[in-house]
């Protein structure tokens, strides 16, 4: 497939702004519609992408996207044990009371694992989708 | 519930202590026999630790006092035996019987696992001491002809009975140390020890004495018979050991006193003679890597030490003088005075083929194998069974009256049982100078079984192939049609609803998604027809915003464009699937009719379904709740997200676990698949 430079070039300028804009819609989530699950799939589709721009490309910040599936499942089972550790049932919630920041919490740590693990998700399959050979 | 909390109790009257007595006894001598048969350290590192687990196992089969333990436990020695049958992996004949041995007696524990669901329902106990202490609760429950049938399958199959028998002769492709301690002592011994312990229950059903003896007893002339046709030394004893087992059945199914003590000391004498018999013949085929019947003779000349050895087995195999075996030959000769004659001939035939084992290898005035030594390790533990079973003997007639309250002697005048003991050791001595003999006729249960087996193996395939042809759209339209049909013949108590109002932007998104629809039907090419789905999405995803589902929106919104991206990927790799539509099968008039109807209908049901369910209000104290909660509990204001990340977060746990999972399952079907 040949490259597009339009293509290319304007997602240098798009692709930092999708990031954020997964991100602020993972952290917004909390408090206003949005979500890990959502953000997880925007930013998907950020390096769905990106992908098509790059053929080569097969990490992301060197991590290969059933890495992230791997790190995504971890950081949500690391949130829900943190309550276990300090003497609380297991998965309760716990916040730290802390007026600059306020939305720390291990429910939000778990949103960040779904996040991540809905990342590699969509970059997993499309990865795979994109790197066969044509003639399959 | 008590029946999944298992209940640490054993066991410990005398028919279970005898048991672990003699599986820990003879394993002793197993394992030192083990240590010789098994030079190399592979052989050895696979053989010790699982026969260690089968006599544990064992044990629990003979100790546990809760059913379900017991259960488990004999399956447990189902499973081992199968790895140890097929000890040496490589050769299909070991495979193939240790198959044959897992289906047969695995299909016997499935029996007795149902009998242990009725006798809990019936009884509300799967403790055997309780069941033992109330036998009226099992007797006089109408399942007991079910209970005690199940309970006769799962042994007759454990302990190698007719029809099951074939199991055990093609189970001797293990060796020689396996077969001695799973195919002689113990594991066979399980059938032996469950319908003992359910004799009491059991036998006031009518059919328990008549199927037990007649079984028991026809398998053990039929067994002992083709015995004596063998043409390899361990099948030999693996039919004698058939023909035992059916003895010890008929007796337990006699059901008198007598008959029970005689089941209890040929138990012990069985397993003792019978383990050193199976030595005997390893030690043979050990030393010389024939085991064929009539390969061997005149070993007495150049194996002084085996000779003694085997005459000393010999001698309690056939029960005689002070052994075990002579006490417990002559208690069931005394009872069996009814059936004389089977029992004779039973025996005659057991002991010309003990002959062939323990006699026939070192008479002769030529030698085989000269060259060939034989080996003291591997006598000495028949030595040891022999003189235990030779002090058993003895302590028993002296010492009797303190374990069965009557004397059992070893001379009770010249009677019956002594004269037909007599009469059939002279015959035995007769019969050595018999040839080898010929099966006057042949019989082949083996490659029936896998004839059966294979026909059934193929039934499956052809029913896989039938229903999992891998057409995707074969599977939705099954899925489809399949739920049309359930909601049509259990639907039908579902009211009509009334219609209610209809708000002009509801009727928009409607209109728009039908003509979507529509158009998917009659569209035939791919492209377009993936936009058109892409179209039905959107059009949902507008009516969550409406009804400010955001959080819904947003979802389907980004979960639309994927799928966009991903079916172009999937057209642009696979672009066969762009010819489909020109497919005669697939645009054939029969089969759009079937796809239209079938799409329409499970549409027109789901619209059913969804409108049945929003007019019927059910109060819900949940939405209430998480509405009064999110915050101040969940510190968050989106409620949809407190409850997916907190109150229910360990479904979210799950979800995506699953979700990882599809990743993976993806990945293989993806890049494994174009790779073959």
């Amino acid at each position: 497939m040949k490259k597009s430079l339009i293509y290319s070039t304007a997602l240098k300028l798009i692709s930092p702004l999708l990031w954020a804009f997964a991100f602020w819609i993972y952290w917004r989530g909390h408090n206003l519609p949005g979500g890990g699950f959502i953000g997880g799939l925007v930013a998907g589709l950020n390096g769905c992408l990106l992908l098509i721009a790059n053929h080569q490309r097969t990490t992301w910040a060197g991590l290969r996207p059933s890495t992230w599936v791997g790190l995504g499942l971890t950081v949500a089972l690391m949130s829900s044990l943190i309550a276990p550790v300090l003497g609380l049932d297991f998965m309760k919630g716990v916040w730290v009371q802390w007026p600059l920041l306020p939305l720390l919490g291990t429910p939000m740590l778990f949103d960040l694992g779904v996040f991540l693990l809905v990342f590699g998700m969509v970059l997993q399959v499309f990865q795979l989708l994109w790197t066969q050979k044509e003639n399959s | 519930m008590t029946l999944l909390e298992p209940q640490w109790k054993f066991l410990s009257d005398s028919w279970s202590m005898m048991f672990v007595g003699l599986i820990a006894w003879i394993g002793f001598f197993v394992l030192a026999y083990a240590h010789s048969y098994f030079h190399d350290s592979r052989d050895r590192l696979k053989f010790f630790p699982a026969i260690i687990a089968f006599a544990l196992a064992m044990i629990g089969v003979v100790t546990f006092d809760d059913l379900i333990l017991l259960f488990l436990a004999w399956e447990a020695t189902s499973l081992i035996s199968y790895f140890l049958i097929a000890f040496d992996p490589e050769s299909p004949k070991a495979r193939k019987s240790a198959l044959q041995a897992l289906v047969i007696t695995g299909s016997g524990g499935l029996a007795l696992l149902a009998a242990l669901v009725l006798i809990y329902q019936q009884t509300g106990t799967l403790s055997l001491t309780v069941l033992l202490s109330q036998p009226e609760l099992l007797i006089e429950s109408p399942e007991l002809p079910w209970i005690a049938g199940l309970v006769i399958l799962a042994s007759f199959t454990k302990s190698a009975q007719f029809p099951f028998h074939f199991w055990l002769p093609g189970a001797m492709t293990a060796p020689t140390p396996v077969s001695s301690f799973l195919h002689s002592a113990t594991m066979v011994k399980a059938g032996i020890y469950l319908l003992y312990r359910f004799e009491p229950l059991l036998s006031s059903w009518w059919l328990f004495k008549p199927a037990l003896v007649s079984v028991g007893l026809g398998t053990f002339a039929m067994m002992s018979f083709r015995s004596y046709f063998q043409k390899d030394l361990k099948s030999v004893v693996a039919f004698t050991t058939a023909g035992a087992l059916g003895l010890m059945t008929a007796l337990i199914g006699w059901g008198t006193e007598t008959s029970l003590r005689a089941v209890f000391l040929f138990v012990i004498a069985h397993g003792l003679y019978k383990a050193s018999l199976f030595f005997l013949v390893g030690h043979l085929d050990h030393q010389t890597s024939s085991k064929e019947v009539g390969a061997h003779y005149g070993l007495r000349q150049v194996w002084p030490k085996s000779f003694t050895v085997s005459i000393f087995a010999l001698m309690a195999a056939l029960g005689a003088g002070p052994f075990l075996g002579f006490v417990a030959k002559e208690t069931f000769l005394f009872e069996f005075s009814h059936f004389t004659w089977v029992v004779i001939l039973g025996l005659l035939f057991n002991n010309f083929s003990t002959c062939w084992i323990a006699l026939r290898p070192y008479l002769g005035e030529k030698i085989s194998h000269p060259h060939s030594q034989e080996n003291f390790g591997l006598l000495w533990p028949v030595l040891g069974l022999t003189l235990t079973h030779l002090a058993l003997g003895i302590t028993i007639s002296l010492w009797s009256p303190q374990f069965f309250g009557s004397a059992l002697h070893l001379w009770h005048g010249f009677n019956l049982p002594l004269a037909t003991s007599l009469v059939l050791l002279l015959a035995t001595l007769w019969m050595l100078k018999a040839p080898v003999p010929t099966s006057p006729w042949s019989f082949h249960e083996s490659p029936r079984f896998f004839q059966l087996w294979d026909g059934h193996l193929s039934v499956a395939k052809l029913w896989t192939q039938k229903t999992q042809n891998g057409s995707l759209t074969f599977y939705l339209f099954m899925v489809f049609a399949g739920a049309c049909f359930l909601l049509m013949t259990h639907g039908s108590h579902f009211s009509v609803p009334s219609v209610t109002q209809v708000l002009g932007i509801e009727l928009l998104i409607a209109i728009m998604v039908l003509t979507a629809s529509v158009f998917l039907m009659i569209e035939r090419r791919v492209f377009p027809l993936v936009l058109g789905l892409s179209l039905v999405g959107s059009a949902a995803s507008l009516y969550f915003i409406y009804f400010g589902a955001l959080d819904l929106a947003m979802t389907q919104l980004a979960v639309e464009a994927l799928s966009l991206l991903f079916f172009v990927m999937v057209l642009k790799k696979v672009p066969h699937l762009l010819d489909r539509a020109k497919d005669p099968r697939w645009d054939s008039v029969l089969g759009r009719i079937t796809r239209w109807s079938t799409s329409v209908l499970s549409g027109g049901l789901v619209f059913w379904i969804l409108w049945v369910a929003s007019s019927t209000q059910h109060p819900s104290q949940l939405r209430q709740y998480f509405a009064e909660n999110s915050l101040p509990l969940g510190h968050g204001a989106n409620v949809v997200n407190v409850i997916l990340v907190d109150f229910r977060g360990l479904d979210t746990m799950g979800e995506i676990t699953v979700l990882g999972i599809a990743a993976i399952g993806i990945w293989w079907m993806i890049s494994k698949r174009t790779e073959r």
